[in-house]
């Protein structure tokens, strides 16, 4: 599972850092200050706890036994199987699957490892489904781990940035996790030492390395930068799942940098744009008029979309009206088309 | 009793006789327009509104009153077809149509007493608009067939098309005078209506008069309609349904080249009722014996209601009164039954009776056409196993039920926000032809709307509040395994889940499949594809999904031949219940399913072994 919570950790580090308002930070608070909130919230169950059904397919194996290798995938069966393909995917399943935990714990209490194992799990479902650091930094704890980045996640995030930069400064650049510990180092705080770092990482991984230092960048407000780490990962030479992979995110945050940061229309010349996207029944047909640096036109040139008429000319209005794409609300119940709409735009509108 | 509404033919007044009294109608008229609408007896000169109604028509002049009334109802119902049930603004489609719904849309449907009758008869049970099948038939006691010539638009788009086509064709008119086999065939269609009601098939549908002109204005009205104001492409497609509808509609106009309102006078079976109620009339039409038989009556009336003596067919009368407004001597009046003052003649017996042989061959050829429709032509309602059984809309009773009470009218297609509901043609034979079924193809029945059951006359479709309606099951989305894109391996799609959520029903969630594991085991991040997972428990079947799944990856990206989730119907997929609470049904569904569930056994939260060691 160690590869899930890097992701969804890695995931969850982005979503907290490209939030457009600078989250607030936690009140700063001594290392025994946050020791003591940690053991005696982590003793308490969440409000919701009792309320939660206890929920899972009667064919599972509540041992936990690691299946034998080559064995089938098989999530009715193997637990692990069963929380990455069902429990994570589905927020509905969230504090079930928080209950469910907590039941094979009674059901293993004679089995030390599997103890073990079943509280680590606690504490990665605690930080990255439920972003609860105090119960996550208890289970870690229970569990046995120390140093561990997501453990360093959770003191920073409950207030204590040192302790957050102890265990941080113990991951030197040659570590496997590199691309976390950049991130991390950036929320906490030390931004120049992060990108420090991804620069270093960039020489030997050149696109986990930008991707990092472009989300840093990113993080920062500062998108021109951040689009040339991007395009430096772009232009890694494809080779592997993971270079791929990072590709596509950079491609993806590319992608929401220029809606983010608005079109700059001053560098459009004068012209009409089409563009299309799909909509609710089919693609939506949109051509943008650009006349002196500023969007005269929107226009739904063609659509076969079946209902909420209105959302088509109030979305369109809207762009035109904000000259641009940011801030454009969808239309409550016709979000599909309207998405469709202000996707299709951007499309059209030529990149910088 | 005086019922008398028709304006009186002009006379100038003789010298030495008193003027003409006004009407109680021509007083309360007096009182509110100018002096200068109304005709001077002693001069003889016309005033404005005979001047005016004359060059409209005879029958606006004779009888106003009663063509504004009809107009009046005219209108209202095309209002309730073409405003109140349809369109919507935004998507609050049930809210925007209770706003717009003053009074009940399917009222004109109510009012045809046929329709609630034949329906009680077939399901062999109590129908709610019975009770205002009653109240028109009282009414109809002081104005005998007063509907067929006030209120049934069916009887207004029969004069219509008598203005705008049957005046101009001779080719096949009857001399006035001839009155052959055909003049009885409406009780004929009554009864044979009602002998196949008793074998629970509803035939009611194709002849009754308010379900006939409801469906010609979904067949013709509602597809130029909803063309003209959101594109031809949202009309949906047509089948052999259609046609038979639309054909019949149009020989029933055509009836109308041989004798005006012929279909009205001699077949509609719901005037047939009428006719029948006008044994217990208490007002009639008179003839005074200062009538000078000039025949005039006899030419102005639409309903052949005039014997040659000049006396009334009270059974087919509407007392539209025409007649009264172009006697000349003022001969007509519209007064009590029993009132024989000064009459020309007493009445004589109707001069051809329905016959007995007739009752007998319309009573066999009920039951013979009953019995080869259902065995013939039937449904097979007991095949449940069937595949592609309809699926109906929420809150449709069980379906023998159904069959036996939808009178197909057509009201709740029209009422349908997105057409999800359409009507069948002959894929359940002739029982089940016009019936509405979803096509979750072409849109998803939306979780907001409750209206199909909120316009439907005779409870086929349950009228359920919004909160039943929303966990009514119409049937379960099943998902096709080997060609669901994500399943398949083929590429991420999630639309069915999206859409599912978006209505508030969750009963589709993610599975993580074709997942890609390392050498230990261990799941590749990011790999295989995010699958869609019906939660049966959750879903309603209202189709979205399907809907989404064929517009997109079917239509537009022609990824699919056919969608890779299908709304079904069925045992165990849908519930359908004559009465109940499908909130109830589903808590009670809840309580044995935790009943069931592994029960936690004491698990808390911090075990005791792990406390404080």
């Amino acid at each position: 599972m160690k590869h899930a919570a890097a992701l969804l950790f890695l995931a969850l580090g982005l979503g907290v850092a490209s939030a457009q308002s600078a989250p607030a930070l936690p009140k700063p608070k001594t290392k025994a200050e946050v020791l003591a909130f940690i053991k005696k919230t982590g003793s308490t169950p969440p409000d919701w706890f009792a309320a939660t059904p206890l929920n899972y397919p009667s064919t599972l194996d509540l041992s936990w036994n690691q299946p034998p290798p080559g064995s089938p995938w098989d999530p009715n069966k193997n637990v692990g199987q069963f929380i990455w393909t069902s429990i994570n995917e589905n927020e509905a399943r969230w504090k079930e699957g928080i209950k469910f935990l907590h039941h094979l714990l009674t059901v293993n209490k004679d089995k030390q490892a599997t103890v073990k194992k079943v509280m680590a799990a606690l504490g990665n479902m605690y930080h990255d489904l439920h972003q609860d650091w105090a119960r996550a930094a208890f289970w870690k704890q229970m569990a046995g781990e120390t140093d561990t980045l997501e453990l360093a996640h959770c003191y920073f995030k409950l207030g204590s940035k040192d302790m957050a930069v102890d265990i941080l400064t113990k991951y030197g650049p040659d570590n496997t996790r590199h691309a976390s510990v950049v991130r991390l180092w950036a929320e906490v705080g030390d931004p120049a030492r992060a990108l420090k770092l991804a620069e270093q990482m960039a020489n030997s991984v050149p696109d986990a390395g930008n991707l990092a230092a472009g989300d840093v960048c990113k993080a920062l407000g500062k998108f021109p930068e951040a689009l040339v780490y991007y395009q430096k990962v772009l232009d890694t030479k494809s080779g592997s799942r993971d270079i791929d992979h990072n590709k596509k995110r950079a491609q993806g945050s590319i992608d929401a940098i220029k809606v983010a940061d608005g079109l700059d229309l001053k560098k459009i010349p004068d012209g009409t744009y089409t563009a299309n996207s799909i909509g609710y029944t089919g693609p939506v047909d949109v051509e943008v008029t650009v006349a002196g640096g500023k969007i005269s036109d929107v226009k739904v040139t063609q659509h076969h979309e079946k209902q909420y008429y209105s959302s088509i000319t109030e979305t369109c209005a809207a762009i035109i009206k904000k000259q641009g794409v940011k801030g454009v609300d969808a239309t409550s119940g016709a979000t599909i088309t309207s998405e469709a709409i202000i996707n299709a735009t951007v499309k059209a509108l030529p990149k910088k | 009793m005086n019922l008398d509404i028709f304006l009186p033919f002009h006379k100038k007044t003789k010298k030495g006789q008193e003027p003409p009294k006004p009407t109680r109608l021509g007083r309360v008229a007096r009182a509110i327009f100018p002096t200068t609408f109304f005709s001077d007896p002693a001069s003889g000169k016309k005033g404005l509104l005979r001047r005016v109604l004359q060059n409209i028509g005879t029958t606006w002049h004779s009888s106003p009153w009663r063509r504004v009334v009809q107009a009046g109802f005219f209108v209202a119902f095309l209002a309730f077809f073409c405003y109140v049930c349809w369109p919507y603004g935004g998507s609050g489609y049930a809210e925007h149509r209770e706003s717009k719904e003053k009074v009940a849309a399917e009222t004109f449907l109510i009012l045809d007493p046929l329709v609630s009758l034949s329906t009680a008869i077939a399901s062999r049970s109590w129908v709610w608009s019975l009770s205002a099948a009653a109240i028109i038939l009282a009414v109809c006691l002081y104005v005998p067939r007063g509907f067929c010539g006030y209120v049934c638009p069916l009887g207004t788009a029969i004069d219509l098309f008598d203005w705008a086509i049957g005046k101009r064709v001779n080719r096949f008119k009857l001399k006035d005078d001839t009155r052959g086999w055909w003049v009885n065939l409406k009780y004929y269609l009554l009864v044979a209506c009602l002998v196949a009601g008793c074998f629970g098939i509803l035939l009611t549908g194709f002849v009754a008069a308010i379900p006939v002109i409801t469906r010609a204005m979904l067949f013709i009205v509602s597809p130029l309609q909803m063309g003209a104001t959101r594109g031809f492409y949202q009309v949906p497609s047509w089948n052999w349904g259609h046609a038979v509808s639309l054909a019949l509609f149009a020989g029933l106009l055509g009836l109308g080249l041989f004798r005006r309102r012929f279909w009205c006078q001699y077949v509609c079976p719901s005037g047939a009722l009428f006719s029948l109620g006008n044994f217990f009339r208490v007002a009639e039409r008179k003839v005074e014996s200062s009538c000078i038989s000039c025949n005039k009556c006899v030419e102005v009336c639409p309903f052949d209601a005039i014997k040659t003596d000049y006396t009334t067919r009270a059974a087919d009368c509407t007392l539209c009164q025409s007649c009264g407004g172009v006697c000349p001597t003022h001969s007509i009046k519209f007064v009590s039954r029993w009132d024989f003052s000064n009459l020309k003649k007493e009445e004589a017996p109707p001069e051809r009776r329905p016959s007995r042989r007739g009752f007998l061959t319309a009573t066999l050829t009920g039951a013979a056409t009953a019995v080869s429709v259902q065995r013939l032509f039937g449904a097979s309602v007991a095949d449940t196993a069937a595949k592609d059984l309809p699926i109906r809309p929420p809150g449709s009773v069980p379906e023998q039920e159904f069959l036996e009470k939808c009178i197909r009218c057509g009201e709740c297609f029209q009422a349908c926000p997105n057409n999800v509901i359409q009507p069948m043609g002959f894929q359940q034979g002739l029982e089940g032809l016009w019936t509405p079924a979803v096509n979750a193809n072409w849109a998803g029945c939306e979780s907001g709307c409750n209206n199909c059951g909120q316009v439907c006359p005779t409870g086929a479709i349950r009228a359920l509040p919004m909160e039943e309606k929303k966990v009514a099951r119409m049937g379960l989305a099943i998902l096709d395994e080997g060609t669901c894109l994500p399943l398949a391996g083929r590429e991420a799609c999630q639309m069915c889940v999206d859409e599912c959520r978006a209505a508030g029903y969750n009963a589709i969630e993610f599975a993580r499949v074709r997942v890609q594991v390392d050498e230990q085991g261990q799941p590749l991040p990011d790999s295989g594809f995010l699958a869609p997972v019906v939660l049966a428990d959750k879903c309603v079947g209202c189709g979205l999904c399907q809907t989404r799944c064929n517009l997109i990856n079917v239509k537009a990206k022609k990824l699919l031949r056919e969608t890779a989730i299908r709304v079904e119907a069925g045992p165990g997929k849908e519930d359908r219940m004559s009465s109940g609470s499908y909130v109830q049904l589903r808590w009670e569904e809840r309580k044995k399913r935790e009943a069931a569930a592994p029960k936690a056994g004491g698990d808390s939260y911090l075990p005791d072994f792990l406390k404080e060691k």
